[in-house]
């Protein structure tokens, strides 16, 4: 199911299908390692419900949701 | 001619210990003149040659977007270094070798570090470095640095490389792009580090280049083809990991054993959804409560290690002072000489000195947190709180180093992108209390509340915060209107604080302290005696300190601005006045100053310590209202001249930096007025 990386639920896993940011932004997510195919997890919720922190490529990145927005992913089948 | 090592790597990978251990910091390290930005620089030999170390700050990528990697990339391509030393965090290969993919493609010898193969070899893992080294075609050293080991190893194998003269080379010609990336290489004339600027056009959408523009497009189209329509931006930053997977990750052997690891056990529950702030705010009383109370652990009269400190170093300078008076004395000096001497320098540095205990006591604590890995959680946890007044919550660093000093702090401000947060974080960040002016507010409210100075001092400290708060909103909502910031943050796994680090860190600042007591206090100090002891036709006065004096018919002419704060009420008002603004040299003179300018009253106390004296005159001469209001008044108003340079310097605009010079002026007089006011109403 194509959703995007701020809706996953905790402990989901899913693979990141393309990139909707331009410029800045963009070049920093992908430089980040959140490139088409890459496989991310998503680890914590902040307390106050955002920022979120993923486990990719094994380590841990915290991003704001409204980031993580641009991010399409194809969520993986339990 | 000594080698040039740039010396680069991702944040969190070690590079500052690494530095550190290569140069045992020692030699010159500071800030570099000139430019706008400080990279530090070290010096270490080997063998016949002299090593000079650039550490250029910790970035992820060369692209030319966050103010470090402009600075990183402008070095690199410009400033041209014999060799670069990239250091790699092994257990976090994936990512850390993505620059080292970037910087292959500029012609200069690379090194290659593998730091923390400690940790690494301790989970059980292994990784075949040689085959390592073969396929990135680079030397690659594992390395220790917090341990010492491979160090010497390093510094061999640099000193083998520097002067092989290295082509660069590029990953990217394992794949189909390999051949449009030679294609487009063709159409340029071999200028300095071609193959980096190749690729640079290819991955830019807008790349204007004058005669080759329509080959180029044509070349640019064709790669897009191949890759199935994606922007060749996305393209290349995938390859480069492709490879990176392909080629290196693939050849560590992880061990079998899968268990959760301990940072995330930790994490569990310090960015727990109901503990994760009640814990943040815990911890940053305690910080302050280990520094300041008199009451530690809520035991009535026991002195905090801070307080300990202080009154230790206090009671030794006392002592010192007495002997230096008694001395003074018994050479037959002039009244004037032992005013000077013995009660401006001696009792004005002493006054400063017992403070440095405390002032460590904060810097220590900001280490632990940010060596341990607990300020990225911190920010973590308040950035939705941080977002909502328009600043992010990487602004919670550079913010909470503003405890300590403004100056590294509003350096700290480059690794927020969002330049609108930056400014904000930049003018938020002398609200944040510094330790040169925690002085100012024991020795006046300790005249005032005693046994409850650290509450009364942890309330200021809060004042600070909330007016930074209220000031977001305002600006937020007026002049710096935010758009899109951005927060991506890796959060770095815990580690143990390195002791050699923080105590050298310590060090670095006691050294700093010293040499500001004894350049800019004592010039201080020694025009400020100047200012109080003559008058307007430079003749020695009879009555020193008296409003006759050049200060005194300066502070009685200015006063009247400070008057409706009430500290500059009464006959010795025109004093606070030239504190407070004798506090724009440095935060330290303010006390300094009041310590001279009352020193003839507190000879008439005779046995009392000066300590102790210059509380008695405070009492006599101030209201507790006026007390609070000189307090908040130095709290709130414009920094020391060296944090305001520094903010002419982060901020890029001269207009924004004057109206946030005049920002500063204004909050501070309107947020005392109605401090003072307040506080007179109920008391």
């Amino acid at each position: 199911m194509e959703t995007t990386l701020d809706s996953l639920q905790l402990r989901e896993t899913c693979t990141v299908t393309s990139i909707n940011a331009q410029k800045s932004l963009r070049r920093k997510i992908l430089d980040m390692g959140i490139t088409p195919g890459t496989k991310i997890l998503l680890k914590n919720i902040a307390p106050l419900g955002d920022p979120i922190e993923i486990t990719l490529r094994g380590y841990n990145l915290s991003i704001r949701k409204s980031e993580a927005k641009n991010v399409f992913v194809k969520k993986e089948e339990k | 001619m000594s080698i040039t090592i740039a010396l680069l790597g991702n944040p969190n990978s070690g590079k500052t210990t690494l530095f550190n251990k290569l140069t045992k910091s020692k030699g010159h390290v500071g800030n570099w003149p000139g430019v706008t930005f400080d990279r530090k620089e070290g010096q270490c030999t080997f063998k016949d040659e002299t090593f000079k170390i650039v550490d250029l700050p910790g970035i992820y990528s060369l692209a030319p977007y966050s103010p470090e990697e402009i600075v990183s990339r402008n070095y690199l391509l410009e400033e041209k270094p014999d060799i670069i030393l990239n250091i790699v965090d092994i257990t976090n290969l994936e990512r850390n070798l993505y620059l080292t993919t970037q910087l292959m493609e500029i012609d200069c010898p690379i090194v290659v570090a593998l730091n923390m193969i400690d940790i690494f070899e301790k989970q059980d893992n292994k990784i075949d470095i040689k085959q390592l080294s073969d396929n990135l075609q680079l030397p690659v050293v594992d390395i220790s640095a917090s341990n010492n080991t491979g160090l010497d190893k390093l510094l061999e194998t640099i000193y083998e490389n520097y002067n092989n003269k290295r082509n660069a080379t590029t990953v990217l010609n394992n794949f189909a792009l390999g051949k449009y990336i030679k294609e487009l290489n063709d159409l340029y004339n071999g200028s300095d580090n071609q193959l980096f600027y190749t690729i640079d056009r290819l991955e830019s959408l807008d790349a204007i280049d004058g005669n080759n523009s329509e080959k180029v497009e044509k070349i640019k189209k064709e790669a897009i083809n191949e890759y199935n329509g994606i922007d060749m931006e996305a393209v290349i930053a995938d390859l480069r990991y492709q490879y990176i997977i392909k080629y290196c990750s693939s050849l560590i052997k992880k061990s079998s054993k899968s268990e959760e690891t301990l940072s995330s056990k930790i994490d569990k529950i310090l960015t727990n959804r109901f503990l994760g702030l009640p814990i943040f705010l815990l911890i940053m009383y305690f910080m302050f409560h280990v520094t300041f109370s008199e009451n530690f652990l809520f035991i009535d009269d026991l002195s905090s290690p801070g307080m300990f400190l202080k009154d230790f170093v206090e009671d030794g300078i006392d002592n010192l002072g007495t002997v230096v008076a008694q001395a003074l004395d018994n050479i037959g000096a002039a009244p004037w000489q032992t005013a000077l001497i013995s009660g401006g320098i001696f009792a004005g540095l002493g006054a400063v000195f017992s403070y440095l205990p405390q002032i460590l006591i904060l810097f220590l604590f900001l280490s632990i947190l940010e060596d341990s890995g607990y300020m990225a959680r911190a920010s973590f946890v308040i950035d939705k709180l941080f977002k909502s007044m328009g600043l992010s919550g990487k602004s919670f660093i550079p913010m909470l180093m503003g405890f300590g000093c403004s100056v590294p702090a509003m350096m700290a401000a480059r690794t927020i992108e969002n330049e609108k947060n930056r400014i904000m974080t930049i003018l938020m960040v002398p609200f944040m209390s510094c330790g040169a002016k925690l002085p100012i507010y024991t020795v006046i409210m300790s005249a005032f509340f005693k046994g409850h100075v650290d509450t009364i001092i942890f309330g200021i400290y809060i004042l600070g915060l909330v007016i930074a708060i209220l000031s977001c909103f305002l600006l937020k909502n007026t002049v710096l209107k935010d758009d899109d910031s951005t927060y991506i943050m890796e959060m770095p796994p815990y580690r143990m604080p390195n002791l050699t680090s923080l105590l050298l860190n310590l060090w670095e600042k006691t050294k700093g302290f010293i040499t500001k007591a004894g350049t800019i206090l004592i010039t201080a100090i020694i025009l400020i005696w100047f200012l109080s002891n003559f008058d307007l036709h430079f003749h020695l006065l009879d009555e020193p300190n008296s409003k006759d004096s050049i200060l005194g018919v300066i502070g009685n002419g200015i006063k009247f601005i400070f008057t409706p704060l009430g500290f500059a009420k009464g006959e010795e008002g025109w004093k606070f006045v030239s504190a407070a603004l004798s506090g724009f040299i440095a935060k330290e003179s303010v006390i300094t100053t009041l310590g001279q300018l009352f020193s003839t009253t507190i000879d008439s106390i005779d046995d009392a310590p000066t300590s102790m004296a210059l509380t008695h005159a405070l009492q006599n001469s101030m209201t507790t209202a006026s007390a609070v209001s000189f307090a908040v008044y130095n709290l709130l108003t414009i920094p020391c001249v060296a944090a305001v340079s520094t903010m002419y310097k982060e901020l890029s605009s001269k207009k924004c930096f004057f109206l946030a010079v005049l920002f500063q002026i204004v909050v501070s007089w309107v947020v005392t007025f109605i401090v003072y006011n307040i506080v007179s109403l109920i008391l």
